[in-house]
């Protein structure tokens, strides 16, 4: 075996073990798991809480026409208006569905106790799945019955890619809740939590996973550096297989890490339909879950390599830190503009982010979290970043040994260059 | 500058046969101490089993056998100097390079590292020793290099350096000295005993023939070779004034 494969090899079994055999380690890998296991057992706990507050406030409402009516409240049909340009569907073989030609109408049936909850198919639904969904307190499995109905209608009613992509795709639920006062109100805290933990609340936590992972190369690396042990390194293995060593070790443990949070998504999320109907079954791409990892990686290599480069161009892990900050707020920038990632994530802000390397794996996790990215898009910004991290692997083992020939002095931007052309 | 290990270019199978002890001691802290010495033993090109092997015999060597499953930060300064030295040595290197080895050790660490040291250069490996102790320097070198600011101020086999250096250090163990002592610039007394530094050309039996004719008994005459802590004062406070 060629000594440089060797030396990575050994590198990355010695740096492997010691990441994946701390506490710290052991923590966070269980620690979303445990989380979602948390909100799983928490929901029916609070949502007991609610019903029981509002079963006290139906009581002194009673009589009201939604409360009547939630007394019956499986038997209950929903509501549905059809807006949607380009698509038709006949409701009359589905009972359970009463059919409106006015939101308004079906509004007032939901305020009266008519039915439970009521589905608005807006014009762009086939264009972007847009549904306006209007439920009570008592309001059954509509949605999800509604989306069976409408994948058979778009698969039947055409053939064009449009329709059997909107197929494909879940419908995006803009919700409101009605009270028994017959009040309208923008979805639950509850749901909202819980969504936004499950979709972009997974992506943030895949992006501080992977800044992280890189924070932990750059103070491997500082301190290697700072107590001299990189020339006891150096005397035995290339700069480069120290340093890819280093990175690939610490990018399996954060890909296993990964992997568990994952897994716990793909086990427990699905169970919350169970315990939170306004959820309507929360689907699981396993595709899609890929593509996150895919990014998840690409983007650690980019971060890992960059903070690696500091590490060494520095003279301690105390000199690094402040400069760090010069790689975390690029991979962090694309929160800057989180609103306009979860309303418009085809925006030409975010989809150029999306192909710059260093705010890609940001910008991509957060998009691909929020909506459907072109498989284009996907390869050619998942290329960049492989391809970048490559080249910024390569520049920063050879910074990392001309570092090595200045111990206790910060090297200039003459010696960077220098280390670059010639190798240090 | 070009350098050649070993008669050829400093390939990476050449810097395999070096082992080093950088002056800073810093093995992995979090580590436990077997698995950072077979780390390093398997970077330097040994099998896992010799290497764990080799680790073993080392830390039987060093005293740290009953340490082994400690993790390096439970050790203390000298331990950890002590497995350190270790490391340089697992993969019994052809050139052993030591910066400052014994600063902040016992002087039964010292010792021990000392044997050690003995024991690799019966070996046949060349020690390189870096050290601001000269009498460390005096006891384990035959050959000195004396560097500061950069130049090389001295080179060259320990004895013939001090024969070299026409200056001698006569010792004599009197009551009292006599008026004049032909041939010295200096004169001190350490330890009860008159120390004279001879200028060039100097003629060390004309101290004794001044003692014996002043009529002075002398008990102890010695014709010392200066000593490496003297011609390290006498070379850098040359350089320094130039």
């Amino acid at each position: 075996m060629p000594a440089t494969l060797d030396g990575v090899r050994i590198v990355f079994g010695h740096e492997f073990r010691k990441q994946i055999g701390g506490k710290g380690f052991l923590i966070a890998t269980l620690a979303i798991p445990v989380l979602l296991v948390l909100i799983w057992i928490a929901i029916p706990v609070i949502r007991g809480f609610a019903d029981g507050d509002d079963a006290d406030a139906a009581g002194s409402a009673a009589g009201t026409p939604a409360n009547e009516a939630g007394q019956d409240a499986a038997s209950a049909p929903a509501g549905i208006v059809m807006q949607a340009r380009g698509l038709a569907v006949d409701f009359s073989p589905y009972p359970e569905f009463r059919v409106y030609a006015e939101t308004a109408a079906g509004l007032a049936d939901v305020k009266a106790g008519e039915i439970n909850e009521l589905f608005v198919l807006l014009p762009d639904y086939v264009a972007n799945g847009r549904v306006e969904h209007y439920y009570t307190e008592d309001a059954g499995d509509g949605a999800q019955r509604l989306r069976l109905i409408l994948r058979d209608a778009l698969l039947g009613e055409t053939q064009s890619p449009a329709h059997r992509q909107r197929a494909l795709d879940r419908p995006q639920f803009q919700r409101f809740t009605v009270t028994a006062d017959g009040e309208v109100s923008a979805e639950s805290g509850l749901a909202v939590a819980v969504s936004f933990l499950i979709g972009q609340g997974f992506a943030i936590a895949l992006i501080f996973s992977l800044i992280a992972y890189g924070t932990i190369l750059l103070q491997t690396v500082s301190e290697e550096k700072e107590n001299r042990m990189v020339e006891v390194l150096l005397t035995s293995a290339t700069p480069l297989a120290v340093m890819t060593g280093k990175v690939l070790a610490l990018g399996l443990a954060g890909l296993m890490q990964m992997s568990v949070w994952i897994a716990a998504v793909v086990l427990i999320v699905p169970r919350f339909a169970g315990v939170l109907p306004d959820m309507d079954g929360i689907p699981i791409d396993v595709g899609l879950l890929l593509l996150v990892l895919a990014f998840f990686l690409a983007g650690y290599a980019i971060a890992a390599a960059l903070l690696a480069g500091i590490g060494a161009a520095t003279t301690s892990a105390t000199e690094a830190g402040p400069l760090s900050a010069l790689v975390i707020i690029p991979l962090a920038a694309p929160f800057y503009a989180m609103p306009l990632f979860l309303s418009s994530p085809d925006h030409w802000l975010p989809r150029l982010l999306s192909f710059l390397p260093v705010t890609a794996a940001t910008s991509m996790l957060l998009r691909l979290a929020t909506s459907r990215v072109a498989p284009g898009e996907v390869a050619l910004s998942l290329g960049l970043m492989l391809v970048t991290a490559a080249l910024l692997l390569w520049l920063a083992s050879r910074i990392f040994r001309a570092g090595l020939l200045l111990y206790g002095q910060r090297m200039s931007l003459r010696a960077a260059w220098a280390a670059l052309r010639y190798g240090g | 500058m070009r350098w050649r290990y070993f008669g050829g270019p400093p390939t990476r199978q050449a810097l395999r046969r070096v082992g080093y002890l950088p002056e800073e001691r810093g093995l992995y802290q979090k580590s436990g101490l077997t698995d950072v010495l077979r780390y390093l033993g398997r970077l330097k090109g040994l099998s896992a089993k010799a290497a764990q092997a080799r680790t073993d015999a080392m830390l039987q060597r060093v005293g740290l056998y009953e340490h082994r499953a400690k993790k390096v930060q439970a050790l203390s300064r000298g331990m950890n100097q002590l497995a350190q030295f270790a490391s340089a040595l697992l993969h019994q290197p052809d050139l052993v390079i030591l910066d400052e080895p014994f600063s902040g050790l016992d002087p039964i660490n010292v010792q021990v590292m000392k044997e050690i040291i003995h024991e690799q250069q019966q070996r046949g490996a060349a020690i390189i020793f870096s050290s601001h102790n000269m009498e460390d320097v005096e006891e384990m070198c035959e050959r000195v290099v004396l560097v500061s600011g950069g130049a090389v101020l001295l080179y060259g086999a320990l004895d013939e350096l001090k024969r070299a250096r026409g200056v001698q250090t006569i010792r004599v163990s009197a009551p009292r000295q006599p008026a004049d002592v032909p041939g010295a610039s200096q004169s001190t007394v350490k330890e009860g005993r008159f120390e004279y530094l001879l200028t060039d050309g100097s003629d060390p039996n004309a101290v004794l023939r001044a003692f014996l004719e002043g009529g002075i008994p002398v008990e102890r005459f010695e014709v010392a070779l200066p000593s490496l802590r003297d011609m390290f004062i006498e070379e850098v406070s040359r350089a320094r004034n130039a």
